[in-house]
């Protein structure tokens, strides 16, 4: 059972009359260099644990006042019996100003660009790019970007979690922090939000149990209005991570903090998942976000381009929506690649040139992965082994990966049906005919289906 | 406490602990310098609370001991004095000075009333370098750390330690400087990957006091770096909250490559920054592959423009820049030729040696 957080007030209300008594017994200057910023961060068990501010205070406290503090300690709270003392940078003041100090600088002009990465705000994280503004709503994503807007307008109470998924490159990233920009800017940086990578959540959580400061990552990750994780999928497979995620979920939760996660599959694809978080995460608003239609395609490639200020001729843009279907930082790329030329020759871009260079870049995934790469790929994705795939039981669970394993060989490395074949359990040619067969004509009119292979084919690539 | 002490060695202990005295007007104390004995040498230390230095030199000890001193004043003493030898010798809190012709008695306060100053204990495992090493691979990134206080976890040196790697990294966000040191010039003692940000206060001082040619042990541990020498001893606070993850910073392809004589590049742009009035801006231009122009110009001061020729590969392009920053990476090597690799006039320019060393610096340029 978890212990619940203890009452912060509780135990600044201790040191507050704590210090009052020191005060009276330490001279002036004393008491402020020494117990100013000094915080009692708990008193459990006997023991109370003291923060300050830097490591000169702590060596100085501990050794000049120990007996004094525990004696106060004592007086109010009778169990304590001894007394740990720790330092915590983040308590010293951090005094904002534009100190020159020794250095003749003149003022950065006003149009120094900085680096985009590094606009990072560093107590969210959220990056201020992502606004909800400039997401481009479609078809393909219009109930993530719905439910979105709810939670924006009722924080913690709407949809809790929203759990949104979709392939890569689609505007995930965009759309939960944009949310999480949008709460701050209507609450004045008021709410407190938090958007973390599943990796770095990963690591924290490693880091945190190595050095014993599980306490650490209640601190950073419960304390907040509203927590957005990215790429969840990560966890799979992560015991203690996801553990130590099942417990800051409910802490959140259940004091209806928001929780806002993306994923590239949904809850019930994303392999060894527990089962809980599986249930919690199904148990809110699950939506996804499809491929753009056409139409959203181009008003895309629009917008980005307004934004850099620079035009193109629309039958350009008409192509590159009609050429990238997949993946809207695929389009970024072409345009990047457009403007370039552009702005190298001095010339408006002409359609056959345009051209050229769009196909240059759609031709350009080949995939450097083996077939029994691809075999294996398509296995885990499945939750059977490589054996069982090119093995020779007809049952379903075993027939219908062994088809897409087909496919995916032909698609992606063109190798021949006999190979093919021969790769996969050394089976007839016709069989590989009639799986690629199979598997093309429903991906066009299944859309799970064609979400598994693209997922698939991610997995793949990830590989190279 | 009763040492002889040879002025130039007393001046030495000064001038290294002199910038780090706290002003913190609470704690008078802090304004004073320690100077005690240990292990047959005398030790001066003063802090600020945020970082301590510890100067260690030789003397004669003829009887331990221990007392602060106010610096300006022992200072002032110490600079007009003409004698080599000096007598020291503290009577109750005071601290007697002699020469063969002169005598002063400054008053002075307990060593107890002193911070403590901290260590780093139980640490066993340390990073080894000389000071030389060190001292280059600062000297060349220190300059692009972010100066203010707007944000902190940018305001120092990077000390990013790995199995297989040790970097130092600094930025303000406009532009960056990063430094691997060759696998030969250091020894990681360290079992557990490290990531520090050191102020830049603290690593200011660990260039102005570290020897040129003397071994020097880095320990960390959770809030404190510690540089450590046979002659000197620098703790200081590490700065909370993580260094922004970078590598994605770092430009992973460029259209146009310049090679261009350093010192005339460098001279190109100090004559250019005499014409880049308030904005502080230059424009670094490419043409025909041959010739590298700079030019600015002020509508209240006039204009110039230098060319210097170059090895060119890439399209011509035209970037404006801030002329210090852009002197600082420039300067921040010495290789005859520099790199530049360009990427337009919007995103990152990166300055390297031809020869791909261990060293680079990233360059924001100025919107047109």
């Amino acid at each position: 059972m978890e212990k619940p957080v203890v009452d912060s007030t509780q135990t600044d209300e201790l040191w507050t009359s704590v210090l009052s008594e020191i005060e009276l017994q330490v001279s002036k200057p004393n008491f402020i260099t020494w117990f100013k910023n000094s915080k009692l961060i708990e008193n459990r068990d006997g023991v109370a644990l003291i923060a300050l501010p830097n490591n000169f205070a702590k060596e100085w406290v501990e050794s000049k006042y120990h007996k004094l503090i525990l004696g106060s300690l004592r007086s109010v709270n009778g169990s304590t019996k001894n007394i740990e003392y720790v330092v915590e940078g983040s308590l010293s003041q951090k005094v904002i100003s534009r100190r020159r100090r020794n250095i003749v600088q003149s003022e950065p002009d006003e149009k120094q660009l900085a680096f985009q990465e590094m606009r990072v705000d560093p107590e969210t994280n959220l990056n201020p790019k992502y606004s909800l503004d400039s997401f481009i709503v479609g078809g393909f994503n219009e109930l993530a970007y719905t439910a979105a807007m709810a939670i924006v307008e009722d924080v913690g109470h709407k949809y809790n979690p929203l759990f949104i998924y979709g392939g890569v490159g689609l505007g995930k990233t965009h759309l939960i922090q944009g949310i999480g920009n949008e709460v701050r800017r209507l609450s004045n940086n008021e709410v407190g939000v938090k958007y973390v990578t599943s990796e770095k959540f990963t690591n924290d959580v490693i880091w945190a149990i190595r050095n014993r400061r599980v306490e650490d990552i209640k601190k950073n990750y419960r304390n907040v209005d509203v927590l957005i994780i990215d790429d969840i999928q990560f966890l799979g497979g992560k015991e203690m991570t996801q553990q130590e995620f099942f417990h800051t979920f409910n802490a959140l939760h259940e004091n209806n903090k928001q929780i806002i996660i993306s994923s590239d599959r949904p809850p019930s694809s994303i392999a060894t998942l527990e089962e809980r978080l599986r249930s919690r995460f199904e148990g809110g608003m699950v939506a996804d976000i499809s491929f753009p239609e056409y139409e959203s395609r181009l008003a895309i490639a629009k917008s980005k381009l307004q934004d850099r200020g620079i035009m193109l001729e629309d039958k350009i843009l008409e192509i590159v929506a009609k050429k990238v279907q997949n993946n809207i930082r695929e389009i970024e790329g072409i345009l990047n690649k457009l403007v370039f030329h552009q702005i190298t020759y001095k010339r408006p871009l002409d359609l056959i040139t345009a051209e050229q260079i769009i196909s240059e870049v759609t031709n350009k995934s080949i995939t450097r992965a083996t077939p029994n790469q691809i075999i294996k790929t398509v296995g885990n994705f499945f939750e059977i082994s490589p054996n069982e795939l090119v093995g020779r039981s007809r049952s379903k669970e075993y027939v219908k990966p062994r088809q897409i394993a087909m496919y995916l060989l032909r698609e992606l490395l063109n190798m021949s049906y006999p190979d093919i074949a021969s790769k996969v359990g050394k089976r007839d040619h016709t069989t590989a005919i009639y799986a690629c067969k199979k598997v093309s004509r429903e991906v066009s009119s299944d859309n799970d289906l064609s979400q598994k292979i693209i997922m698939i084919k991610d997995d793949v690539n990830k590989i190279g | 406490m009763k040492i002889i002490i040879l002025k130039s060695n007393f001046k030495s202990g000064l001038d290294a602990v002199g910038k780090t005295l706290g002003v913190n007007t609470n704690l008078p104390i802090l304004s004073n310098v320690l100077i005690q004995t240990e292990n047959n040498k005398i030790k001066f230390s003063t802090t600020n609370l945020e970082v301590a230095v510890t100067k260690i030199v030789s003397g004669k000890i003829i009887e331990d001991g221990s007392l602060t001193i106010p610096f300006s004043l022992l200072s002032n003493i110490i600079n007009n004095i003409n004698t080599e030898r000096i007598n020291l010798e503290s009577k109750d809190n005071n601290l007697v000075i002699k020469t063969d012709n002169y005598e002063a008695t400054i008053q002075g306060i307990d060593k107890n009333e002193y911070p403590i100053i901290p260590t780093i204990e139980g640490e066993k495992e340390t990073l080894d370098v000389k000071t030389s090493f060190l001292k280059d691979g600062l000297s060349k990134t220190i300059v692009a750390a972010e100066v203010s206080d707007l944000r902190p976890e940018i305001s120092g040196v990077l000390f990013w330690i790995e199995q297989k790697s040790f970097r130092l990294v600094a930025t303000d966000s406009f532009r960056l400087s990063e430094y691997t040191f060759p696998s030969g010039q250091y020894k990681n003692g360290f079992s557990e990957e490290k990531k520090v940000t050191v102020p830049m206060r603290t690593a200011q001082e660990v260039l102005r006091i570290a020897g040129e040619d003397e071994d020097l042990k880095i320990s960390v541990d959770e809030t404190q770096i510690l540089f450590a020498t046979e002659s000197m001893e620098i703790i200081s606070r590490t700065i909370e909250g993580d260094f922004p993850d970078y590598q994605s910073i770092i430009p992973k392809e460029h259209d146009t490559r310049v090679i261009v004589d350093r010192e005339e590049l460098i001279n190109g742009v100090k004559l250019a920054s005499s014409f880049s009035g308030r904005g502080s801006e230059l424009t670094l231009k490419t043409k025909n592959q041959k010739v590298v122009e700079i030019h600015s110009s002020d509508s209240s001061l006039g204009g110039n423009k230098y060319l210097i020729s170059a090895k060119i590969e890439g399209p011509d392009t035209d970037i404006i820049y801030n002329w210090q920053f852009l002197l600082d990476g420039l300067k921040s090597d010495s290789s005859k030729e520099v790199l530049l690799e360009l990427n337009g006039e919007e995103k990152p320019t990166t300055i390297k040696t031809p020869s791909g060393s261990s060293h680079f610096y990233i360059l924001m340029p100025i919107r047109p």
